[in-house]
């Protein structure tokens, strides 16, 4: 991981028209990513996760609009872009996105093998007979077996999982510097999802891109993050580096996210669980927007916003917990010692 | 633990289900045996194609049987049936969806939605009765009164999944087959929803059949695990069993995938892959390896994956 900026986010903030009431989004959220990482966002739905990584690509639905902040990506500012002909050099060649439904991402109507080729003919200016030899090298690589034949095949013969890997190969086609995905293996079996995980570092690696990774699967995250930032109702509430969001969590929504796992959970005894639902984004959310969700809320969580502060150079995290004058609070029992409950759990798995 | 003084619910004797697609034959479940004790939770886990929901849904008689029987308090209930049967055991028998938008009548409101069962069983005798019924189911699942008039689409997806479990246990079955219930909400909500179908299940002795693909979950609410693969049941034992001591390759494939919320497990794994063209399913025996715990293979095989 490099100390190189990619993307730099400030105060961006995105509202949506929704039956004529204004919902905010994304509210003023600043965040860098670093060229070459793989940076987690973690959040329920509706956090914002999906919609902060949509500017990027300039893929808000037609009801929303960033409505303030900057985003800086190569010397230009993503979020003044106007019109969709200026997107079309930055989306799917620059910035490519893989989305959770791959079925929804091919086109049935087309052979597998033409839905790569005409992005090599378009982005890359490469002739028919190249752009088939690249695809299926792109197919090989991706790891579909037998590329060559299976080139001519349309979606609906491919397994989910291969349908996932042809959406990467495309979304690779283009050499994107940037690559978001948004819960690609949500919809996939563990087994396969181990995969897909495996494959997307390996190629992150290989072609030296960067990658946003859309999840709210913690254990994903643990697997295949550097970075990880969490975010709840529009913001982002915590962020740092794997290490520090896993073993040294500050914010307690992080903490209720993590002792929530059945993975952590003890037979027989009730899971820790979040109470209540995230607030209404219709509304000015006042204070701590956890807080109402939170039995360690303090008082001065209802009545002002906290601001970030800071752990160490790479740890940030959003919580009056950190003030010099809160009182000493200590993470759920449930998650001291992560590695160790978890590495006792798969202990007991006996598996190699 | 010994299950042989506990009294069987459901008795599932090598079911067979067979689709037709066309002239092509889907052998989707094949001679799948198992028990399912009362007051358990037993948890049927495999990835999609499995045949896990086909399982289910044959027991409830959505999809038939090709051959096999079905058992319900030792009675026969797969095959022909009357409709005064039919009717009884859909009193006795119910099932809670994955997706609580798709299986709740978005123009019916919550006091029909819930009603319903009690409507078609009679279980009422006066109308302050009925409602009296469907308040208390719904505070059950921590809902509140005023819900009652309110539709679907006005809950969250954690509410709904609550909607759809008062609904199912306002008739009081005695089994839930419950298929994939919190795999469609949020992370935050479905410890709330496991934590909730845990309770009613110590409250009201209910029995669950409980369907994922997540081994995660199942490993934390079940008593006992069956883990099917390509419409076989391939292994079967205590919940803590099969965790402490998984046995055929798929388990451990399964196992070995999940995903843990740990930084440094998830940096120093090692993935192993399994091939299913490897073992042939059909030539296997279905074995009582060590007491309650159960493993489809051949002698051969067997033998193989329990030495040491």
């Amino acid at each position: 991981m490099s100390q190189e900026k990619i993307i730099e986010m400030r105060n961006v903030e995105v509202k949506f028209m929704v039956r004529d009431r204004e919902l905010t989004a994304i509210r003023d959220v600043s965040l860098d990513v670093y060229k070459g990482e793989i940076l987690a966002i973690v959040g329920e739905s509706g956090s914002g996760k999906s919609v902060l990584t949509k500017t990027l690509t300039g893929m808000l639905e037609a009801n929303g609009r960033i409505s303030g902040g900057e985003i800086w990506y190569e010397g230009q500012d993503l979020s003044k872009i106007g019109s969709n002909k200026d997107w079309l050099n930055i989306r799917g060649k620059k910035i490519a996105t893989i989305f959770q439904d791959q079925s929804t991402s091919l086109n049935p109507l087309k052979r597998i093998g033409s839905q790569i080729t005409e992005v090599l003919e378009l982005h890359r200016g490469m002739s028919k007979a190249e752009a088939k030899v690249e695809a299926i090298r792109l197919l090989e690589r991706v790891g579909i077996p037998n590329a060559t034949a299976r080139f001519r095949d349309y979606p609906f013969q491919y397994s989910g999982g291969m349908r996932q890997r042809v959406v990467i190969a495309i979304a690779l086609a283009c050499q994107p510097d940037i690559l978001i995905c948004d819960e690609p293996t949500t919809a996939l079996d563990v087994t396969i999802q181990a995969q897909i995980l495996d494959l997307i570092k390996e190629l992150s690696v290989e072609n030296n891109f960067t990658v946003l990774f859309i999840t709210h699967d913690l254990g994903v995250v643990a697997n295949i993050a550097d970075r990880v930032a969490v975010m709840y109702a529009g913001q982002i509430i915590e962020y740092g580096t794997s290490d520090e969001v896993f073993y040294d969590a500050r914010h307690p929504y992080t903490w209720a996210l993590l002792s929530s796992l059945p993975q952590l959970g003890t037979k027989g005894k009730d899971l820790f669980a979040i109470i209540g639902t995230p607030p209404s984004l219709f509304h000015k959310v006042e204070g701590d927007a956890f807080a109402p969700r939170n039995p360690l809320a303090l008082e001065i969580d209802f009545v002002e916003e906290p601001p970030m502060f800071k752990v160490s150079e790479t740890h940030y995290a959003k919580t009056w917990l950190l003030d010099e004058r809160a009182p000493q609070m200590n993470k759920p029992e449930a998650i001291v010692n992560l590695s160790e409950k978890v590495k006792k759990l798969r202990g007991d798995l006996n598996v190699k | 633990m010994s299950n042989e003084n506990k009294e069987v619910l459901l008795s599932v004797k090598n079911m067979h289900v067979v689709f037709k697609v066309g002239r092509r034959r889907v052998h989707a479940v094949n001679g799948v045996s198992f028990d399912v004790y009362k007051g358990e939770t037993f948890g049927l886990v495999g990835e999609s194609g499995s045949g896990k929901t086909t399982v289910i849904r044959t027991i409830l008689g959505i999809n038939d049987l090709t051959s096999g029987n079905i058992y319900f308090k030792d009675n026969l209930i797969s095959g022909k049936l009357s409709r005064r049967k039919k009717r009884t055991l859909k009193k006795q028998i119910q099932m809670i969806f994955q997706d609580p938008a798709a299986s709740l009548n978005e123009r019916a409101n919550i006091d029909y939605i819930v009603s319903e069962g009690l409507y078609n069983f009679k279980l009422f005798n006066t109308e302050q009765e009925r409602r009296e019924k469907v308040v208390k189911a719904l505070t059950d699942v921590g809902l509140l009164e005023e819900h009652i008039t309110r539709y679907p689409h006005e809950f969250s997806g954690g509410q709904r999944q609550r909607i759809g479990i008062a609904r199912a246990l306002v008739i009081e079955p005695e089994l839930v087959l419950a298929d994939e219930p919190i795999s469609a909400l949020d992370v935050s909500i479905r410890a709330q929803v496991l934590n909730l179908m845990k309770k009613l299940q110590r409250d009201r002795d209910l029995t669950y059949l409980f369907i994922a693909h997540d081994l995660s979950i199942i490993q934390y609410i079940s008593d006992r695990v069956g883990v099917m693969h390509n419409g076989y049941l391939v292994e079967l034992a205590d919940a803590n069993e099969i965790y402490a001591n998984p046995l055929h390759p798929y388990t451990k494939s399964l196992l070995n995938a999940i995903p843990q919320p740990d930084p440094k497990t998830e940096r120093f794994r090692v993935r192993g892959v399994y091939e299913s063209t490897d073992i042939h399913y059909e030539s296997g025996e279905w074995i009582e390896v060590t007491p309650g715990h159960f493993l489809l293979g051949t002698p051969e095989q067997i033998k193989e994956w329990t030495k040491k």
